[in-house]
């Protein structure tokens, strides 16, 4: 559904990514795990056309997001959710404004009717009284969730989850670990994920996928990743300093 | 102001000055153009955009609000205090030819004509300018320009048109008060200060004064309401860089946007006087 063909991106003369080969299938979910700095949000971003790449494609479904025209762009961005990994809240609008946007936007509903909605999408993901705040007076954790929230209102086929449970507790994690699981089987939503939370990673994965130095070194089920004898992957799931990987 | 559109371009190390010159003039001017071929673009799409449905009524209000109670205050005492200058400067140059029934026709007529949608025009550079550039750009640093984007709505009609549509009707309304507050300050210095009389003063105001010179001073207004909430939107959208560039987006528009009104103005003048 998702095809990622030789993607190479550079800013200022300084390749990010060098070469990515990767597939989303439909209705799996493909865990995305890398060092900071290793270009994994870089990499969300041209799947849904924030950015394009110097050279390569990116495919939806057969289509190359850099042949699109922008009516057929924009058509195929709203088929995706994108959790921002820093959430992206609007700040001028209330938490409910912000999770019914697109659809206040997009369709005839009534206030009342996206007010509930929002209602919820924000009790499914453990904020059940916060509809009228704003979000500078929400926590770190709570802007996250209400950026997923955001993100699956408007019901899309494909979520982009970037570092969905960073910054969450434990307990919080889970919940939205098993919110994320539940969309994808029951309603078979397509999602890519980035995440350095292993725990995370291992609990919502059906494939999972590194990427180091600007390329897609390993990609396997969550049992294969496990009992990987690439040194790279090894070090970076045991997370020791101790290994190939340089810091930084 | 160099600074701002030769900041894109990076100078080469250890060349001698003789050769950095033409690098340097070169770069301005590569920089005027790309700034002028950006603006052309989302100038091109705003027009585009906002033909189309639906047109945000509340936005624009909203927007109008915002530049109204923002630059308002400071036009008109702006607006008093340079109509008195004009009166106190015109009677002293005036009365050495013995032409000092004229300071009304002359604080009308440049206050109306020139001063009016000019200062205006200044001033919602500095403070509406600054405030777009602010605001969009701080937006885009922490993506939420991004997240518009993702969910299908465009920040070109969302945001920028709006603002614009806003400048065009706003800034025609603050001349007008400016007008007003300006000849009146022209009043006060004339008839209260030097002994004018009222009456010649008044009819002396008003005799010379023509509906084209007030027409033009607005139409002037209008174009550079546009030009600036343009100018400054696009400084937004491009900010990069946290913070910093957030600070360097903001001076940007104003600088920008100041110019825009200052260049346009002279053209819009020499075209109307054809
Ligand atoms: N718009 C941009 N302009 C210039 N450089 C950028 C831009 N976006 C990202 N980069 C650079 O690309 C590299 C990869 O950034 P990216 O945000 O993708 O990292 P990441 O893998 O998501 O890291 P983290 O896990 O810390 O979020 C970084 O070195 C960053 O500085
Ligand atoms: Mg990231």
């Amino acid at each position: 559904m998702i095809t990622l063909d030789h993607l190479q991106k550079g800013f200022g003369g300084r390749q990010v990514l060098k070469g990515v080969d990767l597939q989303v299938k439909r209705g799996e979910t493909l865990v995305i795990i890398g060092g900071s700095g290793s270009g994994k949000s870089v990499l969300m971003k041209h799947v849904i056309g924030l950015l394009f790449a110097d050279s390569g494609q990116v495919r939806i479904d057969g289509d190359d997001l850099a042949q699109l025209k922008e009516p057929e762009l924009t058509r195929t961005r709203r088929r995706f959710g994108m959790v921002f990994q820093n959430a992206a809240l609007f700040d001028s609008m209330n938490v409910w404004q912000n999770v019914g946007f697109a659809l206040m936007q997009h369709t005839k509903k009534r206030k009342k009717a996206v007010l509930e909605i929002a209602q919820h999408y924000l009790e499914m993901v453990g904020l059940p009284d916060v509809l009228y705040r704003m979000p500078s007076e929400l926590s770190g954790g709570m802007r996250k969730r209400v950026g997923l929230a955001r993100a699956i209102a408007t019901s899309p086929e494909i979520l982009l989850y970037d570092e969905p449970t960073t910054g969450l507790d434990p307990v919080t994690s889970d919940v939205i670990n098993r919110l994320i699981r539940s969309l994808q089987e029951q309603l078979g939503i397509t999602s890519l994920m980035i995440t350095h939370d292993m725990v995370s990673a291992y609990h919502v994965a059906d494939r999972m996928a590194m990427l180091y130095q600007g390329k897609i070194i390993e990609t396997g089920t969550p049992e294969q990743i496990r009992a990987t004898d690439n040194p790279y992957v090894r070090q970076f799931i045991s997370g020791s300093s101790d290994g190939p990987i340089e810091a930084g | 102001m160099w600074g701002v559109i030769v900041a894109t371009v990076d100078a080469p190390a250890q060349v001698s000055w003789a050769l950095r010159l033409p690098y340097w003039v070169g770069s301005v001017v590569l920089g005027v153009l790309r700034e002028v071929g950006r603006l052309s673009i989302y100038l091109y799409q705003s027009i585009r955009l906002g033909v189309v449905p639906p047109y945000r009524i509340r936005d624009i209000f909203r927007q109008m609000e915002v530049l109204g109670v923002n630059t308002m205050p400071v036009v008109l005492i702006t607006a008093l205090f340079t109509g008195m200058v004009l009166a106190l400067q015109s009677h002293t140059g005036f009365s050495r030819f013995s032409a000092e029934s004229l300071v009304g026709t002359v604080v009308a007529l440049s206050v109306v004509r020139e001063l009016g949608p000019v200062l205006t025009g200044l001033i919602t550079a500095g403070r509406a300018g600054a405030s777009i550039a602010a605001e969009l750009g701080t937006m885009k640093v922490t993506e939420q320009i991004d997240a518009l984007v993702t969910m299908g709505v465009s920040p070109v009609k969302y945001l920028m048109v709006p603002r614009i549509i806003a400048g065009v009707v706003m800034l025609p309304i603050l001349t007008v008060f400016a007008d007003v507050v300006g000849i009146a300050g022209g009043y006060l210095v004339g008839v209260e200060m030097l002994d004018a009389n009222p009456t010649v003063y008044i009819s002396r105001t008003f005799d010379f004064l023509e509906v084209a010179d007030v027409v033009g001073g607005l139409i002037k207004a209008a174009v550079f309401g546009g030009l600036i909430a343009l100018v400054s939107a696009a400084q937004g959208f491009n900010t990069r860089g946290g913070a910093e560039g957030v600070g360097r987006a903001t001076t940007g528009a104003v600088v920008l946007s100041s110019m825009a009104v200052l260049i346009s103005n002279y053209f819009l003048t020499m075209a109307m006087a054809s």
